[in-house]
């Protein structure tokens, strides 16, 4: 068989869509020639990489909008929109981020230098571990219940100005009575790797913040792979199952994982999560000819550059994990004066409920799907499409806990330049 | 009571808005992120998604159920797409890359278990990955979007595309063959996640390679 011949079988056979007898002619050859080989291994961790892409959703007002138009034309209709609860619940927590999302648009290339640098990326190593490490974090709660309601009453935002001139910032920060902001900064609710880059964090230059701690990782990631790589995949695969997801576990790992939250009952142990916003107001010296490469300054702290000011009209925003905001915040007074405000408030309650209705939704999914398999179901087609519902639902919901886990992580900054 | 998109379908036709709410709803994410990938920013996949919707609701009298609900609103989301595409290059020649949102998505990346760095990495990647299917001609972009991210097969491909299957399947390799050679020429991209797949020791050919 000729190479040119396997190698417009690759695709197909990427899909399973080959017939038994081609499927063997094509790992009979790929196994005793290597340029062939190769060649599969490109084009399937392109595929893959594609596959891996989030998914996109649109933005909270989309849908409103949307009606609205449809509203208008000239169809007689009925006007109504009966929101379902769990809809409503779960867009809610959504909207925030799509909100802030909504406005991203082109900016300057973030870490380039960072990726050509870096050797090793770290897909899902560390997947294997969310169910154990969640279920590990969630374990005492019960008592620490009545704490979290007490805080719950001051999720209100607090707001502290504090004027900052060139060498008076510190980590210190003005205290309040009721004030968590010290706590939030001595004791981030992160996980272990951050602090590892916290302690690199200050004054360490792009390339080495890249360059270790990779190794190990690259190991894993390719343990991870070695037993799923040659494998042609069943026809209705959507590509969810693959490492190559980046953000999200297969589906699996998450129903583990979430069968653990329900009988855990799914509160967070340590019950505050901050989310941290900064307004930071820069006025450059004039004098001073450092030249702000803001990309690179977050990149040195870990962080990235989440808009420009050219889609927010005026100013930057950067995400800096919690530990390095200090240290990024000392730094902006080498470009001149800064006046910088904190908003933190504790987002535990908002992430115990949200979470909370995951469970919901995955319970009601583990319900349809035993109705399905013991075919109680009055009609299959209608019991499918309410799962195909119930997992957009899921995904959405997923997301939100995901983004309020992301808030507890990297602190927001608004930037702007005088 | 969960009622199937062809009930939904029937109930709009007797002029229920709210039976068309809960089929765009199902849908918008799908055709939202169709679009987003296909145009690579939010501002043109907010418009395109809602050109969608809003030709579907008009021509849904037309709709006899040939098909299944949702591939005959992929035909037309895609038709939208390309006709979009289309205009704009008469009109002037725009480069994707100016289309290109800065920021690949809406990001909540996290799942408590990624570490800031990592989320970074994530990001710059998928935002790699995006580039280089913008650089893909529109055809092909477009069946990678519907085969890889959407999760269509062959058969729903064939048909919202209108095309054979044979034509689907060499069309779909043709693409991943184009796609692979633009994450070769972006270099790291694709020795990255290579030397994730390959096993220990065929690294070097890769690297002679790129």
């Amino acid at each position: 068989m000729q190479c040119r011949n396997i190698c417009e079988m690759l695709s197909p056979y990427i899909d399973g869509m080959l017939e038994s007898s081609q499927v063997v002619q094509v790992e009979e050859h790929i196994a005793g020639c290597a340029s062939c080989r190769l060649e599969y291994e490109k084009l399937r961790a392109a595929v893959e990489m594609v596959r891996g892409l989030p998914e996109v959703l649109p933005p909270a007002e989309f849908h409103d909008n949307l009606l609205q138009k449809l509203q208008s034309l000239p169809t007689p209709s009925v006007v109504g929109s009966q929101t379902s609860l769990i809809y409503r619940l779960a867009w809610g927590k959504w909207s925030k981020t799509l909100a802030v999302a909504a406005i991203l648009f082109l900016s300057v290339g973030i870490t380039t230098l960072w990726y050509d640098k870096h050797d090793g990326w770290l897909p899902g190593a560390e997947q294997q571990n969310v169910s154990s490490q969640s279920v590990a974090d969630r374990g005492e709660l019960g008592d620490d219940k009545a704490v979290i309601d007490a805080r719950a009453q001051e999720t209100v935002r607090e707001q502290h100005v504090q004027k900052v001139k060139p060498n008076e910032l510190t980590s210190s920060s003005k205290k309040t009575a009721q004030e968590p902001r010290q706590e939030i900064l001595s004791t981030p609710s992160v996980p272990a790797p951050e602090k590892q880059l916290a302690l690199r964090g200050a004054g360490n230059a792009p390339t080495s913040a890249v360059d270790d701690g990779n190794p190990d990782a690259d190991a894993a990631g390719e343990e991870l792979v070695a037993g799923n790589y040659a494998e042609p995949e069943g026809q209705s695969t959507s590509g969810g199952d693959s490492f190559f997801t980046m953000m999200a576990a297969p589906r699996e790992d998450l129903q583990d994982a979430a069968g653990q939250v329900i009988e855990n009952n799914s509160v967070q142990a340590k019950g505050f999560s901050p989310d941290s916003d900064y307004t930071a107001t820069l006025m450059v010296n004039p004098q001073s000819n450092v030249k702000a490469d803001w990309s690179a300054t977050a990149g040195r702290y870990g962080g990235f550059v989440e808009s420009g000011p050219q889609q927010t009209g005026g100013y930057w925003v950067l995400r800096i994990p919690i530990g390095n905001v200090d240290g990024f915040l000392a730094e902006l007074i080498n470009f001149g004066q800064a006046e910088i405000q904190s908003n933190t408030r504790d987002v535990a309650v908002d992430l115990q409920q949200a979470e909370e209705q995951l469970n919901l939704l995955l319970e009601q999914e583990k319900t349809l799907v035993a109705q399905q398999r013991t075919g109680q179901a009055v009609s299959e087609k209608a019991v499918e499409s309410e799962l195909a519902a119930l997992r957009q639902q899921i995904t959405l919901q997923q997301r939100a806990v995901a983004d309020l886990q992301m808030n507890s992580i990297f602190a927001k900054i608004n930037l702007y330049i005088k | 009571m969960h009622l199937t998109d062809e009930v939904l379908v029937q109930k709009t036709k007797k002029g229920d808005l709210d039976a068309f709410d809960e089929l765009v709803r199902r849908y918008e994410g799908k055709i939202y992120g169709l679009a987003y990938r296909f145009m690579g920013n939010h501002a043109d996949a907010s418009d395109l998604a809602q050109d969608t919707f809003i030709r579907v609701y008009q021509a849904l009298t037309g709709f006899r159920g040939d098909a299944a609900f949702s591939t005959w609103l992929y035909r037309i989301a895609t038709n939208i797409c390309r006709d979009e595409l289309r205009k704009r290059q008469r009109r002037r020649s725009v480069s994707m890359d100016e289309m290109i949102d800065f920021s690949p998505t809406n990001m909540p990346a996290a799942d408590g278990s990624y570490s800031p760095e990592e989320i970074v990495q994530r990001r710059e990647m998928q935002r790699q990955v995006q580039l280089c299917l913008n650089e893909l001609s529109d055809d092909h972009r477009l069946i990678l979007i519907l085969r890889e991210i959407q999760g269509l097969s062959y058969e729903e491909i064939a048909t919202a595309l209108q095309c054979s299957i044979g034509t689907v399947k060499s069309r779909i390799s043709r693409a991943r063959s184009a796609l692979k050679d633009r994450m070769s020429k972006q270099g790291e991209l694709l020795a990255v996640s290579q030397r994730l797949i390959t096993e220990r020791g065929k690294n070097n050919a890769v690297s002679k390679h790129l």
